[in-house]
C-alpha cells in the first residue's frame, strides 16, 4: 500500500501549498547522531520484563477506560431518568467537583482549539447543571469524573516512559473524549418526566 | 513538487531484515538513508533545534526497539514517521515540553505566534519561518499533508484528530500564510 499520495488536487491547484510542497523534506541535523542512537541501543535493553509490563499496564489502563466508560453510562441513566432509576448512594461521602484531582491536559491544544472551547462550555454548563442535581446522582457524577481524570492522569505517567506508544496516545484521546461526553449528559437540559416516553 | 514520494533505497528491504535479526550496521544504513526526513519532521513540528534532535534519536532508538512490529504495509519512511509524530505529541504533553512553550494563551486559546510581516514569498526561508510561526495544531497539519504529501486521512491518524479536524486545521494554515505572506487564495 502506498502511503503518500499526490493526486490533481488541492496541493497542485494552490500556490502556496505547491511552494509548501517544494520544501526540502530532507534537513540534517547539526551533528551526527548515530554515536547517541548506538549508545543507547547497546545498552541492555529494557526487553521482555519492561515489555511484559508495559503490556500489562497497558491493558490496565484499557480495563480502567472501559470501567470508566461503563460508569458513565450509569450515569448518563441515573441523571436522564432520576425518578425512573434511582441512584445508588455509593458509600463514601461527596467531594466537590472542584476539589477533584486536577489532571494535566498538555494536549488539549493539540486537540484543536474547537476542543477547547467545546470544553470550557461544556464545563461551565456542566458545574452549573451538577449543583442543581440531588446528591446521590451528583455524588455519582462526580465518582464518574474521578475515575475519567485518575485514567487521564495514569495513561499519562505511562506515555513518560513509553512515549511512541499508539495504544497510550489513543486511550488518552479516547479518555479525553469520554471526560467531554460526560460533560455533555449531564449539561443537556432536561425534560421534564411527564415529556419522557 | 519536488519530492513526491520518498522512494525505499535500493536494498532497504535487506536492510531492515538485517536489522531485524539484530544486525547494527544494518540499521545504521537505514538510520543514514531516513535521518534527513525524520529530522526534517521533528524540526518543522518543534520548531526547536535541540528538541528535534533528541526526538530524531529517540524515534530512530523506540525504532530499533519495535522493529519486530514493522509489518511492511506501509513505507519503513512512513513507519518512521508515525514513531517521530507520536515522540513530538508525547514531547508535547510531557512536563519537559510543557516547559518549552506554552501552547495556548492566558484564556486557554491556542496561540498564534509573531511573525515579522515583511516576507518574501519566494524565499524558502521565510516561507519555513512562516510555517514555523503557525499554531500547532494548524503548522502540524501544514508539515504532514503540505510537506510530506500525507492524505488528510494519513495525517488525521498519524495527529490522532479527526479528519475533519485536519482539514479544518489545513484551512486555518493556509489563511495564516497567505495574511502573513500576502499571497492571493489560488483558488
Amino acid at each position: 500500500m502506498s502511503t503518500i499520495r499526490f493526486g490533481r488536487d488541492e496541493r497542485e491547484r494552490d500556490p502556496l501549498l505547491t511552494r509548501v510542497a517544494a520544501l526540502p523534506q530532507s534537513v540534517e541535523p547539526s551533528r551526527d547522531l548515530w554515536s547517541g542512537i548506538r549508545a543507547q541501543l547497546e545498552q541492555p535493553a529494557p526487553a521482555a520484563g519492561t515489555a511484559h509490563r508495559g503490556l500489562s499496564w497497558s491493558w490496565a489502563l484499557a480495563a480502567g477506560v472501559t470501567i470508566a466508560s461503563v460508569s458513565v453510562l450509569f450515569t448518563w441513566m441515573a441523571v436522564k431518568a432520576p425518578g425512573d432509576a434511582p441512584a445508588q448512594m455509593a458509600a463514601v461521602s461527596p467531594t466537590p467537583v472542584e476539589a477533584l484531582q486536577p489532571v494535566s491536559y498538555g494536549s488539549y491544544a493539540r486537540l484543536g482549539p474547537e476542543y477547547v472551547e467545546t470544553r470550557a462550555e461544556m464545563l461551565e454548563m456542566f458545574r452549573a447543571r451538577l449543583a442543581t442535581l440531588p446528591d446521590d446522582v451528583r455524588l455519582r457524577v462526580e465518582q464518574d469524573l474521578a475515575t475519567i481524570q485518575k485514567a487521564a492522569d495514569d495513561i499519562d505517567a505511562a506515555l513518560a516512559t513509553d512515549p511512541s506508544s499508539q495504544l497510550l496516545n489513543r486511550l488518552l484521546l479516547s479518555t479525553y473524549q469520554e471526560e467531554l461526553r460526560l460533560y455533555t449528559r449531564v449539561a443537556a437540559p432536561q425534560r421534564p418526566n411527564h415529556e419522557r416516553t | 513538487m519536488s519530492e513526491p514520494e520518498h522512494k525505499p533505497e535500493p536494498g532497504e528491504a535487506e536492510w531492515i531484515a538485517r536489522a531485524r535479526e539484530g544486525d547494527m550496521t544494518a540499521f545504521e544504513r537505514l538510520y543514514r538513508a531516513h535521518v534527513g526526513r525524520v529530522h526534517g519532521l521533528c524540526l518543522r513540528m518543534t520548531s526547536n533545534p535541540d528538541t528535534a534532535e533528541d526526538l530524531t534519536q529517540e524515534t530512530f532508538v523506540s525504532a530499533w526497539r519495535s522493529l519486530s512490529t514493522f509489518e511492511g504495509r506501509s513505507g519503513f519512511g512512513t513507519w518512521l514517521h508515525r514513531i517521530a509524530v507520536n515522540a513530538v505529541l508525547a514531547r508535547g504533553r510531557s512536563p519537559q515540553g510543557r516547559g518549552e512553550v506554552s501552547l495556548t494563551n492566558d484564556d486557554g486559546e491556542e496561540r498564534e505566534f509573531e511573525m515579522p510581516d515583511d516576507m518574501d514569498t519566494a524565499t524558502p526561508i521565510d516561507l519555513e519561518r512562516a510555517i514555523a510561526a503557525l499554531p500547532p495544531g494548524a503548522r502540524d497539519v501544514m508539515v504532514l499533508y503540505g510537506v510530506y504529501g500525507y492524505s488528510h486521512e494519513e495525517a488525521a491518524d498519524m495527529l490522532g484528530v479527526a479528519v475533519g479536524t485536519c482539514k479544518a486545521q489545513l484551512h486555518r494554515a493556509r489563511r495564516l500564510l497567505r495574511e502573513r505572506m500576502h499571497m492571493e487564495a489560488g483558488e
